[in-house]
């Protein structure tokens, strides 16, 4: 470390950073006066949950907010002892990507498609020195070595939707050091990729960081990666920083009842285990196929998968993305087409239609991923969780109904003073709530969930958890719990099945399964999910 | 929490339209064109029928003492060396007094309703004033637009209404069901999207007797041009069912066990509506220009009936329009109307849909 920096003069300051946001009908105060100090070759985590503000702080020190955005005179900004406009978009442009530069969360729309990799490296480069095409190829071709690319040289040659989303960050990430930058921001820098690969990239920031001396801002919501990776950490919540320090210490003794709370939230352990009744939900040999682009070879995307659910029990199928998790739970749920057997409560389905489906929907039920995209923007809270009871003729009268929505809303750990409302009033955990209110308030036997806390906070995760188990203990209920986290899945279910390339590469008692998995990929995933440095 | 609180989605739409302004004048301009629409022949100053001397250039209208009053050109009793049409001048005229509430022949007002009075007209019988001038007949160029704007809006309004149920219907049936129905469906849809239509409506010109009566050209246009107008609209309403039809919230719909026609009425058709309304208004303006040029073409409506592709008629001939400019006047209201209609689609289309 260059001896001009010492622990007295850090080499980012911010003093009193305060954003205002404009918005329809008044405005929002995003950030409240926070102070940060990152030291050279150090690694701050900045953490906190969907909203607090730290998004928005870091995007202050890079002087990328947008138009409806206003920061306040009183904030300062110095980058080695010398004021930082802020301000000043012609001369933040000199500092962004020179001085500080950003990865961002989403690798796939941060790389121009149309542009080869090694030119949009290029392009970076000369954005910032006078170098000539060659040298700056060439110093393209060592940066891409530097984040651990094979093959450099042919690599550059590539266009963006050649690679897999763990190799664009990498490019991603070359980039950011094009101009050598001494602070580099990652915001959330691996939750688009899948765990396996977020461990690695992780890692690559780690060691850039150490041999180059960088210092780096890690904005992320991910605890377990803030207590591997991060020396300090930040803790923001509504717009303020409520606690930090060294990460060892605020982890041992968090002092501020967030932080507490916000540790609280991870899930840990082991789900309770319960007696095993007959099965409820039976697939043998399940096998879907896709169509393929020419009409010669129909993708497969199950192979013959074989999988059980007991009555009471919760099994969870984990896998990385586009190892065919969902696409199962919707063919067990009927609602895509699949050969093979499928038996709901002992009685065949798999041939039956929509119509031969309609009863037996009732007390199967599913609550998809996306919790933006399954509840229909036209419609109120009420008729959204009403609509299964009208189709079913649930429910004496519309008086009998509502109460039963009622219950169903509150079963879910949502208030009652929100049937007149609209989904898009909603935050992503509460819409994850209406969707398992929705599919709660028709008493379901069996419930499939896919991906049901993936896009939200710990806390929200937390509180979910805690519903599923409360209802799988009161009513018996049996879940199917699709997750890429294994640490949701040990906490919440029985057993595990293992997904990958279509297959069930391995299945057993959750506790079996993770402390001696048959399969290198399970240790994979495992590893990923609880390394400890 | 969004500062919209529990507004329902219509007051949303709403709260975003009135932030507009050109959508706001357009509003106002449309409550105007409605006001027109309803009594329309009040407002004219003089029967849209009767004729005065032919080419008639406008008045000035003026404010004295005693209230309004216009001035009329008159004959000087010379001609024009090179042209031989007598020349016209202001020069001497005598004052044309208007007055509110004229008692004048009862005339129509709308439907079985005759009135006796006009809103803004010469108080002495016989008296003219001609805001926009007369035309080729010497008839009052604006008080044959306000009434001709019936016609032209009822064709526009019809022709809309129809094509955007067809398209409706068959777009959303094509994409709902798929398959080979769809296939089926869009070859019908390419064929009229590639139909030549300029070529259809001269021949329709020809085509059609001279003898035919008012009544049923109306019909024949507006049926003619429904069948080809929905095609369009059509694809994309099949392009967006394609799209909800594949929306998680359908699929959660199912997974509920409601059926084919709960998911079309609930979940599909609702979140067409914006779209299908934002198009609806952007249609009647491209179907009032459509009639417009029509007229111009030849293919208007007949006497005693006026609109304002008949009013542009005149227009074809270009010694006319030299000599005469102000027979373009007509343009005016078309140029009005689809500038309203335009205004309110663009601001509702951005209203609609804020998330």
């Amino acid at each position: 470390m260059p001896s001009t920096h010492t622990e007295s003069a850090p080499l980012l300051s911010a003093r009193d950073i305060r954003v205002t946001f404009q918005v329809e009908g008044g405005s929002i105060e995003a950030v409240r006066g926070v102070d940060l100090d990152i030291r050279a070759g150090e690694m701050l985590a900045l953490v906190g949950e969907s909203g607090s503000g730290k998004s928005v702080t870091a995007r202050v020190l890079m002087g990328l907010l947008g138009r409806n955005a206003r920061v306040s005179q009183e904030t300062r900004v110095w980058l080695d002892g010398r004021p930082l406009a802020i301000g000043d978009e012609r001369r933040m442009r000199t500092v962004r990507g020179s001085d500080i530069a950003m990865v961002f969360q989403e690798p796939i729309s941060s790389l121009n498609p149309i542009y080869r990799v090694g030119d949009q490296i290029v392009e970076a480069i000369k954005a910032h020195q006078r170098v000539d095409r060659a040298a700056a190829l060439a110093r393209a071709e060592d940066l891409l070595g530097q984040v651990r690319l094979p093959d450099p040289v042919a690599m550059l040659r590539r266009y963006p939707h050649e690679l897999s989303g763990g190799q664009r960050q990498r490019v991603m990430i070359a980039m950011a050091l094009a101009n050598n930058p001494r602070l580099l921001i990652a915001d959330e820098p691996t939750t688009a990729l899948d765990v396996s690969v977020q461990a690695e990239i992780l890692k690559l920031i780690r060691a850039l960081q150490v041999e180059q001396g960088i210092a780096v801002l890690l904005i992320t919501h991910d605890l377990t990666v803030v207590r591997h990776y991060a020396d300090r950490v930040a803790v923001m919540q509504h717009g303020a920083l409520v606690e930090q320090g060294e990460t060892a210490a605020l982890f041992a003794a968090p002092q501020h009842p967030y932080t507490r709370q916000l540790l609280a939230a991870e899930p840990t352990g082991f789900a309770a285990p319960v007696e095993p009744g007959p099965p409820v939900l039976e697939g043998r040999a399940v096998r879907i196929t896709y169509p393929g682009r020419t009409r010669a070879v129909p993708v497969v995307a199950v192979h013959g998968a074989d999988i059980m659910v007991r009555r009471g029990e919760a099994v969870g199928i984990v896998g990385e993305s586009g190892s065919g998790k969902t696409t199962l739970a919707l063919a067990l749920t009927r609602l895509i087409e699949s050969t093979g057997t499928i038996e709901f409560e002992g009685a065949p389905i798999d041939g039956l239609d929509r119509r031969g489906m309609r009863p037996l929907r009732p007390r199967l039920q599913i609550v998809l991923q996306d919790p933006f995209a399954s509840l229909n923007p036209r419609m109120s809270v009420r008729a959204l969780v009403e609509e299964g009871l009208i189709v079913h003729r649930i429910g004496v009268d519309a008086a009998d109904r509502l109460a039963r929505v009622r219950a169903a809303l509150v079963a879910a750990g949502l208030p009652t003073d929100i049937l007149n409302r609209f989904p898009h009033e909603f935050s992503g955990g509460q819409r994850q709530r209406l969707s398992i209110a929705r599919a709660i308030a028709l008493e379901p036997d069996m419930l499939v969930l896919d991906e049901p806390t993936s896009a939200l906070d710990l806390s929200v995760q937390a509180q979910i958890l805690a519903t599923l188990k409360t209802l799988q203990a009161e009513r018996g209920l049996s879940y199917l719990f699709i997750s890429h986290d294994l640490r949701v899945v040990r906490a919440l279910c029985q057993r595990i099945v293992v997904m990958r390339h279509g297959e069930i590469v391995e299945a057993g008692p959750t506790r079996e399964v993770l402390e001696r998995p048959s399969q290198d990929y399970t240790a994979r995933l495992i590893a990923a999910a609880f390394e400890i440095q | 929490m969004s500062a919209a609180g529990g507004d329902s989605y219509g007051k949303l739409v709403w709260r975003r339209f009135r932030r507009s302004r050109l959508g706001m004048t357009g509003l106002s301009t449309l409550v105007l064109l409605g006001v027109i629409l309803l009594v329309g022949p009040f407002l004219a100053p003089l029967d849209p029928d009767r004729r005065f001397a032919a080419y008639q250039p406008p008045s000035l209208i003026r404010l004295d003492g005693q209230g309004l009053y216009a001035i009329n050109a008159r004959p000087t009793g010379q001609l024009d060396p090179v042209t031989y049409q007598p020349i016209l001048s202001r020069e001497g005229a005598p004052r044309e007094r208007l007055g509110l509430f004229v008692r004048v022949a009862p005339y129509r007002l709308l439907g079985p309703l005759w009135i006796d009075r006009r809103l803004i007209a010469p108080t002495a019988p016989g008296g003219r004033v001609h805001v926009m001038g007369a035309d080729r007949f010497g008839r009052d160029i604006f008080s044959r637009g306000l009434v001709a704007a019936r016609v032209s809006m009822l064709i526009a309004l019809a022709v809309g209404t129809l094509t955007t149920l067809a398209g409706l219907l068959v777009g959303a049936t094509s994409g709902y069901l798929g398959g080979a129905t769809d296939r089926w469906i869009q070859r019908v849809v390419d064929f009229l999207l590639a139909f030549p239509q300029l070529p259809l409506y001269l021949t329709l010109g020809a085509l059609i007797p001279v003898t035919l009566s008012s009544g049923w050209f109306v019909a024949i246009l507006i049926a003619t041009l429904s069948v080809l107008g929905w095609a369009g609209l059509s694809r994309e309403i099949r392009g967006k069912t394609l799209t909800l039809a594949r929306m998680d919230y359908v699929r959660a719909a199912i997974a509920l066990g409601a059926d084919d026609w709960r998911i079309i009425v609930r979940h599909i058709a609702p979140n067409l509506m914006s779209h299908v309304l934002v198009r609806f208004t952007l249609t009647l303006p491209a179907i009032v220009l459509l009639e417009s040029f029509l007229g111009f073409l030849g293919l208007a409506v007949k006497p005693p009936m006026i609109s304002w592709g008949l009013m542009l008629q005149d227009v074809s001939g270009y010694a006319a329009i030299g000599s005469h400019p102000f027979i373009l006047f007509p343009v005016a209201f078309v140029f009005v109307a689809v500038f309203a209609f335009n205004a309110v689609g663009d601001a509702l289309r951005d209203a609609v849909d804020p998330y």
